[in-house]
């Protein structure tokens, strides 16, 4: 039976967060799985509710994971940055989130306002978009990233793709539908950035991977490319990437 | 077959595939022939789809500009889920080759529960499984293009129609004061463009709106042209305000890409300095345009 994930719609999630916002980081009493706001709900079937003791822990592995990463000490860019590949990591093998569930918007909102506002407000400051689920949302987007790049659990360097790929790629990757929803595409496109960023340098990285996206949906829409086999994806992506 | 796509190769016509309409069915039990939404599915139900395919070879010869021996294709089926246009998981893809001997393919498939969210998405399609010896000039020759598509999206959750509509207490959730006693209310953020349409805007009905949400119900035109033409207007006023508007190159099913499809309709062979000239100038005019637009039928 699956577990059934708390939900909190849009309108909400915006309430909730201009609330928090408003009245400042200190005044936040912080994550009360047994105390959800009166917004949140459920599917009415399917599953059974998840439970208090597993929200508290998953409140306590986020906050540990940020903790890790400078939470309440430093927000380096650097730190950022490592923290957002760890969870990334951690949120594509997290049993809670395997199922259908987490690809609702209204499931990422509530983990962002109401579990960890805190943290949201820590690693993005007040940019509600951060909160409220969506491509942006602080964690869905890790989430989806981790799902799309995981090279699978038998690869010695399973999530080097989520480390090596600068923001700007992942970006690029995991907010165009037509790639990022597809994993075979979307690995052997970080696949193909970090070849050419060896040769063009990462500097260099952020036109070309522009030119490349567009290359790419362009050429998908008239051929399979996902359906090709692993080198001969790899040769159409060379070319993309001008390598 | 995605017709709004120029490809610059030949590609099958529909009478080269014959193709029966996908059916479903909840946990195996009874099979329906898949329309917009499968009821009484929740997420401790498996959905099994089946769907028979045949190619026919001379039609594929004759619509390829291929000779008869030069024909080496795929079918293949990719199963995707999640809320918007386009699924934001592909979960499973099976591919065939065509078997001449035998070109019919019953195809069928279990998609555990579980895995899905709100919608079930099935993509059918042939491709070239390898390159033609003697292609006509405008042949196929890639390995992987596309021949022959068709898709289905099965919305899963009955909350969610193809135009996500919610009845709720805008006092409530927009946190009080004069709003929160508006007919309705849309939800969205002009924050990303890119973002899936179905999935960055929702319409919220005042529950306490009791005449009005009697019209909607009633599909009155008039009401139903005067919300539609506030979602397009406001959409596309913020739309034109990015200083990167673009009506030409957008993200498929994105809010760009919608935004950009209204204004073309409104104005049809314009580019976005004229209508944004429109908006700034003239703004009377361009929220008539959209009125009219919204007529039933034209949007």
């Amino acid at each position: 039976m699956s577990l059934l994930l708390p939900r909190l719609p849009g309108p909400a999630c915006e309430s909730v967060i201009r609330d928090f916002l408003e009245h400042g980081l200190e005044r936040w009493r912080g994550f009360d799985p047994a105390n959800l706001p009166v917004s949140v709900r459920f599917a009415a079937t399917g599953g059974t509710p998840v439970g208090t003791s597993e929200l508290e822990e998953l409140r306590a592995d986020l906050e540990e994971l940020a903790r890790a990463h400078g939470f309440g000490v430093t927000n380096d860019r650097n730190s950022l940055a490592a923290f957002d590949a760890k969870v990334a990591a951690w949120l594509a093998q997290a049993e809670l989130f395997s199922t259908g569930e987490a690809l609702r918007d209204d499931v990422w909102s509530f983990v962002s306002a109401v579990v960890a506002p805190d943290i949201v407000h820590w690693r993005f400051g007040a940019a509600i978009e951060r909160y409220i689920g969506g491509v942006r949302n602080t964690f869905q987007r890790l989430w989806m990233r981790g799902r799309a790049l995981d090279r699978g659990p038998d690869h010695p360097e399973r999530w080097k793709l989520l480390t090596k790929l600068t923001e700007d790629a992942l970006v690029q990757i995991t907010e165009r539908p037509s790639i990022g929803s597809d994993p075979v595409l979307a690995r052997a496109v970080g696949e193909a950035w970090i070849r050419a960023s060896e040769i063009h340098g990462k500097s260099a990285m952020e036109s070309i991977m522009r030119r490349a996206i567009l290359g790419i949906r362009i050429r998908n829409e008239v051929r399979s490319l996902a359906d090709l086999r692993p080198d001969n994806l790899a040769d159409i992506l060379n070319q993309m990437f001008e390598i | 077959m995605n017709r709004r796509i120029a490809f610059p190769f030949l590609t099958l016509s529909d009478a080269a595939v014959e193709a029966t309409p996908w059916e479903v069915s909840i946990d195996g039990v009874e099979w329906v022939e898949a329309g917009d939404f499968l009821s009484n599915w929740d997420s401790s139900s498996d959905i099994h789809v089946r769907r028979r395919f045949k190619v026919l070879r001379e039609i594929v010869a004759a619509d390829l500009s291929l000779p008869i021996e030069d024909l080496n294709l795929s079918l293949g089926v990719r199963i995707g889920t999640g809320q918007g246009r386009l699924p934001r998981l592909v979960v499973s893809r099976h591919t065939r080759a065509v078997d001449w001997e035998n070109p019919a393919w019953q195809f069928e498939s279990v998609i555990k529960g579980g895995m899905l969210s709100m919608v079930l998405d099935l993509h059918a399609q042939v491709t070239l499984a390898s390159s033609p010896n003697r292609p006509g000039v405008l042949s196929p020759t890639s390995v992987g293009d596309r021949l022959w598509s068709d898709s289905v999206r099965i919305r899963l959750e009955g909350e969610e129609p193809r135009f996500p509509i919610e009845t709720a207490d805008l006092g409530q959730i927009l946190g009080g004061g004069l709003q929160g006693d508006a007919p309705w209310y849309l939800h969205w953020s002009p924050r990303d463009w890119n973002r899936d349409f179905h999935g960055a805007v929702r319409l919220y009905l005042n529950r306490n709106a009791i005449e009005f949400l009697e019209r909607i119900e009633n599909e009155d035109p008039h009401t139903l042209q005067l919300v539609l033409a506030d979602i397009m207007s406001q959409i596309c006023e913020r739309f034109l305000v990015d200083a990167d508007a673009d009506i030409v190159e957008t993200e498929p099913g994105s809010l760009a890409a919608q935004a950009a499809t209204w204004l073309r309709k409104a104005w049809p062979g314009k580019d976005v300095a004229f209508i944004r000239s429109v908006l700034e100038s003239r703004p009377g005019v361009f929220r008539a345009t959209f009125l009219s637009l919204a007529e039933l039928g034209e949007a």
